[in-house]
């Protein structure tokens, strides 16, 4: 088991967010969290990869049943949890050579890697940007500063592939991207995906999980999984809607 | 000014328009080395061979210690030659110079009449508790020189540099200047910068400010000739009690005349710093631009900063901005850092870096310059390591 979420009951500022929550994860498994806004989807997806502001007051959080509730959220990154922000911010002045390479090389240190030599950065870097069609110009700025909503997802997707994460949450990742985009994004998970990793995908929409097939869907209400079941569930809710749900 | 208030507890100078800047040398101590002695450690004076060298021992010119190049760079220290210069920019009513000049090896005139090839670096040395340098650099029409100002400081005690450095520049002449700092003990700096640019000329300043235990930079530029443009851009470090008064006036007397301001600062550990900056544009004047912005970083909540970017505008035909931003460091910046695995003091080591560079890199320099700058920015944010 990759990822196991046990009776997990989650607040902020004194309001109950997720209540008794059970979610288990295999190496090798996609799975997609539908739900009307609201509900804690990102909640979950921000407690997973350590957020703070958040108050745990049952349950627990496991990665390869290690217990992620006294790790940070910089050491969660680097035991290999990666999440894709729904509004990815921008940090004028850090350039994306800098960040990325501080990333990659923080994530080799807790393997017991050297640092990536400069030569090889580059080469990698060129190598996972072209497969996303990003212009080379925009590496060389600064970290989202100034960029459309499309570009900054495929940002959030090449660091995926450059950091190779064990498990990766996907938060609306489909959200402000043209049909085109969406299908590169696509295209790039399914080439990700493989037996030594596992995906959440957090979506509203459909669309997204025509190109990449989850092998689980579940709908989310009220803080907590209410159904659970395979792609056939996401047409369902597509075609009827939360309203079952509430 | 915060610097005024210190200075004025330690009984040193403190008002900004005073005649002891030039006359009033009572308030030197005698060095506590001869001259003879102070470039005894400084074997670089005469190793770089990618720059042209003129050196002040305290104050006075090192002919012996200099590099020049065979035409082009002259050297005085005459009365009549200062004197003229002073008349040419129409500044002697504002300070007392000529009662210096009594004592004239004090007062340097660098005059460059033809295109240098390679960069002039003025080494100011001093072992003196109080140091005091004036010097008066000319160019010609259309000269242009790279001039690296570097203040370097003997021994480990407590100093006072006071500079005066006065710049004409002729039609179509540049002058890129680079302020550089080399000190080992407590350094309280008054730098005084008085700029004329004659008719498209270009005037550019770049200062990397980190080991001054205070620092004032008060800058004057008169843009005098049409199509002549000046830009400052400058970064204040401060992680230890240091004081950062930076004063920028510039005055649009012509029209198509272009200026710009950048400074960023970043304050930690109970430091002060402040931007006043005011451009004035006088009337009927046509193609203006001007542009002020001062971004500032609080990481203690004890650092405090002032920012004063302000516009005189007195033409219709302009185009101006003045920004001013402070705050700490961004937590959602620090999240994002985090989710990728980066620790929490590289990510605002990062951050600070990026907002420092920032300033130099839309400037118009070459790599090894930039490069420069950027070495001296990191140099100075190892501490947050």
């Amino acid at each position: 088991m990759l990822l196991e979420v046990s009776n997990l009951s989650v607040g902020a500022n004194g309001k109950k967010i997720l209540t008794n929550l059970n979610l288990n994860i295999n190496k090798g498994e996609v799975h997609t969290i539908m739900g009307p806004n609201g509900t804690g989807k990102s909640t979950l997806a921000n407690v997973i990869s350590g957020k703070d502001g958040y108050d745990i007051t049952n349950g627990s959080i496991k990665l390869s049943s290690k217990d992620l509730s006294q790790i940070p959220s910089d050491e969660r990154a680097r035991l290999g949890i990666f999440m894709s922000f729904q509004h990815p911010i921008e940090i004028p002045g850090v350039s994306w050579n800098s960040f990325l390479k501080a990333s990659i090389n923080a994530v080799r240190k807790e393997q017991g890697k050297e640092d990536i030599s400069p030569v090889d950065f580059m080469k990698e870097l060129k190598e996972k940007a072209a497969l996303l069609g990003i212009d080379y110009k925009l590496l060389k700025r600064d970290v989202n500063h100034g960029f459309s909503g499309g570009e900054k997802k495929k940002f959030e997707i090449l660091q995926m592939l450059l950091l190779k994460p064990k498990l990766v949450i996907l938060d609306e990742i489909d959200s402000g991207l043209d049909v085109d985009a969406l299908k590169v994004i696509s295209k790039n998970i399914n080439d990700f995906r493989s037996k030594e990793n596992s995906i959440i995908i957090i979506t509203h929409y459909n669309r997204l999980l025509d190109y990449v097939v989850p092998d689980f869907v579940h709908i989310f209400s009220n803080g907590t999984i209410v159904k659970s079941g395979d792609k056939k569930l996401a047409k369902e809710i597509e075609d009827q809607g939360y309203d079952d749900f509430k | 000014m915060i610097s005024n208030k210190m200075n004025t507890k330690l009984k040193l100078p403190s008002k900004r328009d005073e005649k002891w800047r030039y006359s009033d040398l009572k308030l030197l101590e005698a060095p506590d080395r001869k001259a003879s002695e102070l470039t005894g450690g400084y074997t670089f004076l005469t190793q770089d061979e990618n720059f042209y060298y003129i050196v002040l021992l305290d104050g006075k010119f090192c002919k012996e210690k200099s590099m020049l190049p065979k035409g082009g760079i002259e050297i005085s220290c005459s009365k009549d030659n200062i004197a003229n210069f002073n008349k040419g920019l129409k500044f002697e009513g504002k300070y007392q110079v000529s009662q210096n000049l009594d004592n004239n090896d004090h007062v340097v005139l660098i005059s460059i009449d033809e295109n240098i090839d390679k960069p002039v670096k003025l080494v100011k040395l001093t072992s003196s508790k109080s140091a005091f340098f004036t010097t008066f650099l000319k160019l010609e029409k259309n000269c242009n020189v790279r001039f690296y100002e570097s203040f370097i400081q003997q021994g480990k005690h407590k100093n006072l540099i006071n500079n005066v450095t006065r710049i004409n520049l002729g039609d179509y002449a540049s002058c890129k200047h680079f302020i550089q700092k080399d000190f080992n003990g407590e350094v309280r700096f008054i730098n005084t910068l008085e700029i004329v640019c004659n008719a498209n000329s270009i005037y550019e300043n770049y200062s990397v400010n980190t080991i001054d235990k205070s620092y004032r930079f008060e800058s004057e530029v008169h843009l005098n000739g049409k199509g002549a443009r000046t830009s400052f851009n400058g970064v204040n470090i401060a992680n230890n009690n240091q004081i950062y008064d930076v004063v920028i006036d510039i005055k649009h007397n012509a029209s198509n005349t272009f200026s710009k301001q950048h400074y960023n600062q970043v304050l930690d550990k109970n430091s002060s710093g402040s931007f006043y900056s005011n451009v004035e544009i006088s009337e009927l004047l046509n193609a203006v631009e001007a542009h002020q912005l001062n971004k500032n970083l609080l990481i203690d909540e004890k650092s405090v900063v002032y920012s004063r970017p302000m516009l005189d505008i007195n033409s219709d035909d302009v185009i101006c901005s003045h920004g001013s931003t402070t705050g700490n460091i961004d937590e959602e910046a620090l999240n994002y850092f985090a989710s990728r695995g980066i620790k929490l003091q590289h990510a605002k080591q990062l951050i600070i870096i990026g907002l420092l560079k920032s300033v130099f890199s839309d400037c118009k320099l070459d790599d090894f310059e930039v490069e420069n700058l950027y070495r001296q920015i990191a140099h100075s944010i190892e501490f947050y390591e």
